[in-house]
């Protein structure tokens, strides 16, 4: 059995994408779901929400209702202070973890 | 929110979802049928069947909400918030009022504990329901075969003696009778048996707050060691222990545990049944020491418990049977380490 290697990445990373996201602005639920869907990191907004009450339950996320322009009342979705701190601490480990792995997988020569 | 802003297909949509969402957490299937609700908001009946089409099927989205559900128990506990009835004190303290206050106050001592147990989200529901049912099983069972026990006993009366005497049988359960076998089941059975369920509890509790780490060989050894010496050191109690930890840890496998639970027990089960039969076999009328006369004997005169060798089951023939397990399960934890590096190295 091999697993979906695709669904194994996504599952790792989707939590820190929303919490990128998030970081740039507030969003609301349809507003991060299609950010999500295009790239294909979640299946659909049902997957979403189950990861953002993961979020809310660790404290890194934070939400309040706001009029939209065109009417119904939103929930957003923000970043608290350890957000931002979980973010930065994803951001300082990513990059050097990417840069490992692709000199592994790349076959380069020595 | 008000449905009024919203469609027939979207009041469709979201009913549909509704259904498909049964049986999904109840806070996240309400955020996220919120969270829908809030995107059809607004959207006349061209723009809501457009949105619903890239929403997708109420079913699909149902069913990545249950994956992703999914995905959170396999990837591990979800943290819990550590305050409140989730706090480490709260855990130790409902663990504590559970095992111990049935000493102090029987019965309702233990119903406190159980109570606590219950209301707190660090025990899943399954656990919750062991802890209530197996010491009030036994319970039960202290008492049914206690009051059976004695009335067994004054069915044996002699005849003559038992028809032909005014006073009441004196081997009849009486009040007291009853009351003692309540007392020996209340105040001793419950508890001990809540204290190990508790240590269990405890295993699972520091688990699922993240403060233990149950698939490491550490702890695999420390779960061995503890259920080869437990028992010694505090009789049953210790046992107790170390089937806890054995059974919370991750590297046995479910018959190896079955298993290590069951070998003890009928090790020590038979001790008392060849006990038992001896002890009925045993003549009612032995000669005196000193061979000059004949007296009852007095081996018949002990209670059952003593007759039958219970606390010589329990120590050391238990602990002694659960070393032997012991060993066998510290030996499979090398093996299971030597076929994981195999696997590594094919």
């Amino acid at each position: 059995m091999t697993p979906d290697i695709g669904a194994q990445l996504r599952k790792g990373v989707v939590e820190h994408c929303i919490l990128g996201l998030l970081a740039r602005e507030p969003m609301y639920g349809w507003q991060l779901a299609e950010e999500l869907t295009g790239p294909g990191l979640i299946a659909s907004i049902g997957t979403l929400y189950p990861v953002l009450s993961r979020l809310r339950e660790r404290g890194v996320v934070a939400t309040y209702e706001q009029a939209s322009d065109t009417g119904p009342v939103r929930k957003y979705y923000r970043l608290t202070d350890a957000g931002r701190q979980e973010l930065d601490a994803f951001r300082a480990q990513w990059r050097p973890f990417t840069r490992a792995v692709g000199n592994m997988i790349d076959g380069s020569t020595r | 929110m008000t449905e009024a802003q919203l469609t027939p297909p979207a009041r469709d949509y979201l009913r549909e979802l509704d259904q498909a969402l049964a049986g999904v957490d109840a806070t996240t299937a309400a955020e996220l049928r919120d969270g829908i609700a809030e995107s059809l908001q607004g959207l006349d009946d061209a723009a809501a069947r457009a949105h619903i089409t890239e929403l997708g099927d109420p079913a699909f989205v149902a069913a990545s909400a249950r994956g992703a559900l999914a995905d959170v128990a396999a990837v591990g506990p979800t943290p819990l918030p550590r305050t409140g009835t989730s706090s480490l004190a709260y855990l130790l303290s409902a663990l504590a009022v559970f095992a111990l206050a049935g000493f102090v106050i029987p019965v309702i001592g233990w119903i406190g504990g159980v109570v606590m147990l219950w209301i707190s989200p660090i025990w899943r529901r399954g656990e919750k329901w062991a802890a209530t049912l197996i010491p009030l099983g036994l319970f039960a069972a202290v008492i049914g075969v206690g009051v059976s026990a004695a009335l067994g006993a004054a069915a044996s009366m002699p005849r003559n003696f038992a028809t032909y005497t005014d006073v009441s049988n004196p081997l009849l359960p009486g009040g007291y009778d009853i009351l003692g076998i309540t007392i020996t089941a209340g105040w001793i059975v419950l508890p001990l048996t809540a204290s190990g369920v508790a240590v269990w509890l405890l295993i699972r509790g520091l688990m699922r707050t993240g403060r233990l780490e149950p698939a490491s060989t550490a702890f695999a050894t420390a779960a061995a060691l503890v259920f080869a010496l437990g028992g010694f050191v505090l009789p049953v109690i210790g046992w107790f222990a170390g089937i806890a930890m054995v059974c919370a840890s991750g590297v046995w496998r479910r018959w190896q545990k079955v298993v290590a639970v069951i070998v003890p027990v009928a090790a020590a089960a038979a001790a008392i049944v060849a006990s038992a039969v001896i002890a009925a076999q045993a003549p009612g009328i032995v000669d005196d020491p000193t061979g000059s006369f004949q007296v009852p004997n007095p081996l018949l005169n002990q209670p059952l418990l003593l007759q039958w060798n219970v606390p010589l089951a329990l120590w050391p023939v238990l602990p002694a049977a659960a070393a032997l397990v012991a060993a066998w399960l510290l030996i499979e934890i090398q093996r299971g380490r030597r076929a994981h590096r195999a696997r590594f190295r094919a």
